[in-house]
């Protein structure tokens, strides 16, 4: 599966189109390391803990995307996008959305 | 009493080692922000159809904590309005440090040009800003 963000794919053409295609995810962060992250937040610094969450809730995001788009017999998905929204406390959400397309 | 005296150290601590941290962060970035540049040099694509190459996604994360210094200017500030310089400071090493991390993933599987770069920030909890960069990178 290619993804990219630009609208099409370098050299190949595109022979069909089969419309957006979402992945969304929802995680919240394990109760010890949000603890340290709390003392983390004296000095400043990068919270290591919370990086890696967003790094996984992304690519089970970018996952679940992937399967929609091959679900509609895709092999690429162009104009590819991210997005986060905090729907609860202590948890983040990241949302990926994009065209599925059939390439030549 | 002693809350004030606790909270005045916080303030403090915050703003030595929360300072120096982030001296010594900025100086990491310029260095980082050089070889990334010698190596991945940026070419001018903007409105040009790309016409070869292999494209993958790569993307780069970052979550950065404010201080209590920090947090403290930025309440009194608040009250006053203005600039809030050290917020714009965190921001921007977030973000410095988002750009770098893409650059370098992609150098390293192989990537001589990145292109289409897109930056998302939003807060984390209150705990920090957290910055997401992706970008289309092109394999020649």
């Amino acid at each position: 599966m290619i993804l990219t963000t630009l609208e099409y794919v370098p050299n190949r053409e595109i022979l069909e189109h089969y419309g957006v295609v979402n992945g969304s995810t929802v995680r919240s962060k394990h109760f010890g390391k949000d603890f340290f992250a709390g003392f983390k937040n004296i000095i400043g610094g990068e919270l290591k803990a919370y990086t890696e969450l967003m790094e996984e809730t992304r690519n089970e995001a970018t996952d679940r995307l992937v399967q929609m788009a091959k679900a509609k017999g895709a092999d690429a998905v162009v104009g590819l996008r991210f997005g986060t929204s905090d729907v609860a406390a202590g948890a983040a959400e990241v949302f990926a959305y994009g065209t599925a397309v059939k390439l030549k | 009493m002693v809350e004030l005296v606790v909270t005045a150290g916080l303030i403090t601590l915050g703003f030595f080692v929360g300072g120096a941290r982030e001296k010594k962060h900025f100086a990491e970035l310029i260095i980082r922000e050089k070889a990334l540049l010698m190596k991945l040099p940026t070419r001018a694509t903007a409105g040009k159809k790309i016409t070869s190459g292999q494209v993958f996604l790569v993307t780069g994360n970052v979550v950065v904590a404010s201080d209590h210094f920090k947090e403290f200017v930025g309440n009194l500030k608040s009250f006053f309005g203005g600039r809030m310089g050290p917020q714009e400071a965190l921001i921007d090493r977030a973000r410095r440090e988002a750009v770098c991390r893409l650059r370098e993933s992609a150098l390293s599987r192989g990537a001589t040009e990145v292109v289409d770069l897109h930056i998302e920030t939003s807060y984390l909890d209150q705990k920090g800003v957290e910055v997401s960069a992706y970008a289309t990178a092109i394999k020649e």
